[in-house]
């Protein structure tokens, strides 16, 4: 990865992750999955920054990449994603709990990007799974995300369809799972194991590609992994730190959905500044690309030591 | 014939030769469904996801996503009970065009116990905004909603009653309408709305009492759901004592859907409820079982007469 694309990618994950932030103090005394939010940044960041093809004026675009979001707890970021990405107006971030709003709840709306409804845990991969299997027959070429949360692989709809998608060898979806390791009641490993989810899910015919979900080189790698793959659905088990980038709430269960009171969140921002003057990271997106797709964007990535991530 | 042969073999057979972007998910119950020559026609117009029930319906709603016509197969007592959450979600809440297909409902499985059988299902579809609720009563009706379910958009649920030896209710074809309950015979003393396999045996009742004097209009009640109020509550006018009879608990199904349009009409007739009385029942052939619940022909017969003569 070339550095002025690794550049672009951090600048766009750190606005995201204020971003976030902003959306989750915005929340008041609802409070907001901002835990879960932390930690898929920058798989939000590189998912939209560099693996998905998208036309940020043409949403529903019938060859785009779908991503199906199965990560309620993410959602914070997946709209700052969306925002940073074109596709959302920044200004409709703020209206996300409205009444009646058009991103409250989560809805599927093409028009606006968002491919399904999400907030139940275990409806997502079958769905991305059908997609993926659809595509194949419909001889189409675009390809299917979903990110998931480790605690939702809890779930038993999730193995049914790990199953499936393995068992039709659907190279054409990629499954990211967000490996934070808590869950509302605290760690996945104590409340109910899920062990070694690369192992696992080898063995139900998938291709595991293990990143540092902080990292958007790694990420990056890895879903250059997806793409080269044949014959096998692909899952990203990215690790990542629940709260991400708040001292306060990393890898406390707490903040799974919490209310960021204005003291914490002007400590949130003095946080993720840095110290630094916290300029508009907005400035470091590169604008439109080319030929309308992200990976036009950002070009395609022509070099980086291949590292079996 | 059974239903489920009819609405698959032949009626989705002619589904898939006039539509482009039909496609059938099934949860291993292609071979018993009466799939086996679509499967060598339209292989890749086929999914088996295995012996599982969310899986299905959400592979399914995912195609339909896509903008395709999907139509799962598996039985009753798990089709809809095994995964409703995904029908809620991607069917009811999402609109996914999927139509769901439940196999042998009621007491079609006797003796192989409660777990297979559907006697909440109607309960389930019911409850959820947006979906059409089919019970047909014989196989040309399954053929036939087999047809109008494809060029109908939105989610379904069908419940198919035989899975073999389907009482013949339409010797000759009729203009099958979601939604619009048929009259099958005439009669002066009460009215009778039957649904799915209670509807052979409703005539059969209906013929019993005509015998002895008693005239009875029976309607097959096909569409569960948009009910047909219109038709309902002209009969309520017409008639002191309406039977609502299905192979259904009498919660939730055809007596609850015709009990609530009733009641918020004002009332004026007595409504009677036949169906499993919200009881379990002992074990056995399905007939063994129709007799506990009182859904017998003659059961019927008398149910009604006994009825009339109260009034």
């Amino acid at each position: 990865m070339e550095n002025a694309e690794y550049d672009a990618l951090k600048a766009a994950a750190d606005w995201i992750r204020r971003k976030a932030v902003d959306m989750a103090y915005l929340a008041g005394s609802h409070g907001a999955h901002l835990g879960g939010s932390l930690s898929s940044v920058e798989i939000y960041a590189v998912l939209y920054g560099k693996a998905l093809r998208f036309r940020k004026e043409e949403p529903d675009w019938p060859e785009r990449d779908r991503f199906i979001a199965g990560k309620e707890h993410g959602r914070l970021s997946e709209y700052a994603a969306m925002a940073w990405a074109g596709i959302l107006e920044e200004t409709i971030l703020d209206t996300y709990l409205e009444d009646g709003g058009k991103l409250t709840g989560h809805p599927r709306d093409l028009s606006l990007g968002l491919e399904y409804s999400s907030c139940s845990l275990g409806m997502a991969l079958p769905v991305a799974a059908g997609m993926a299997l659809a595509a194949k027959r419909m001889g189409k070429g675009h390809h299917v995300y979903t990110l998931m949360g480790d605690g939702e692989l809890q779930e038993g709809s999730m193995w049914e369809a790990f199953l499936c998608a393995g068992h039709y060898r659907l190279d054409n979806l990629c499954a990211v799972i967000d490996r934070n390791r808590l869950s509302s009641d605290g760690e996945t490993e104590k409340l109910m194991a899920l062990g070694d989810i690369g192992a696992k899910l080898e063995a139900f015919g998938w291709r595991c590609v293990h990143a540092d979900g902080h990292d958007v080189r790694s990420l990056a790698l890895a879903f250059e992994r997806f793409r080269e793959e044949k014959g096998r659905p692909v899952a990203i088990v990215a690790d990542t730190v629940k709260g991400k980038g708040l001292s306060f709430a990393e890898n406390d269960p707490r903040w799974h959905n919490g209310v960021l009171t204005q003291e914490l969140y002007e400590r949130a921002l003095r946080e993720l500044a840095g110290g630094e003057n916290n300029a508009d990271k907005r400035a470091a997106h590169p604008g439109d690309g080319q030929n309308g797709t992200a990976q036009g964007i950002l070009g395609d990535r022509t070099g980086g030591s291949v590292k079996d991530a | 014939m059974g239903q489920h042969r009819a609405f698959w073999g032949i009626g989705l057979e002619e589904v898939l030769k006039t539509h482009e972007n039909v496609f059938i998910v099934t949860a291993d119950l292609a071979l018993y469904s009466g799939m086996n020559r679509l499967l060598h026609t339209y292989p890749e117009r086929f999914v088996n996801v295995g012996i599982q029930e969310q899986g299905m319906i959400g592979a399914a709603s995912g195609m339909a996503f896509e903008g395709n016509i999907v139509y799962t197969s598996t039985y009753a007592a798990f089709s809809l009970a095994r995964a409703m959450e995904q029908v809620r979600n991607n069917l009811s809440v999402l609109g996914a065009n999927v139509k769901i297909v439940g196999m042998c409902a009621g007491y079609d499985m006797g003796p192989l116990g409660r777990s297979h059988w559907a006697t909440e299902d109607l309960a389930m579809a019911r409850c959820l905004p947006d979906l059409t609720v089919l019970s047909p009563a014989d196989s040309l009706e399954a053929v036939k909603m087999c047809a109008a379910l494809a060029d109908r958009k939105g989610p379904a649920y069908v419940r198919l009653s035989y899975s073999s030896n389907a009482p013949i209710v339409y010797r000759e074809d009729y203009p099958f309408v979601p939604g619009r309950f048929v009259t099958l015979r005439c009669g002066d003393d009460a009215a009778v709305f039957a649904t799915g396999a209670m509807v052979a045996e409703a005539l059969e009742a209906a013929a019993l009492l005509d015998e002895r004097g008693v005239g009875v209009k029976v309607f097959n009640a096909h569409t569960i759901k948009p009910f047909d109020r219109e038709t309902f509550l002209s009969a309520a006018r017409a008639y002191g004592h309406l039977f609502t009879i299905e192979e259904h608990n009498i919660i939730g199904g055809l007596g609850s859907a015709a009990a609530e349009c009733l009641s918020e009409a004002g009332g004026g007739a007595v409504l009677h409820r036949l169906g499993m009385q919200d009881k379990h029942y002992a074990l056995g052939k399905r007939e063994f079982i129709w007799r506990q619940a009182g859904l017998c022909r003659d059961q019927i017969a008398e149910h009604i007469q006994t009825a009339l003569l109260g009034k």
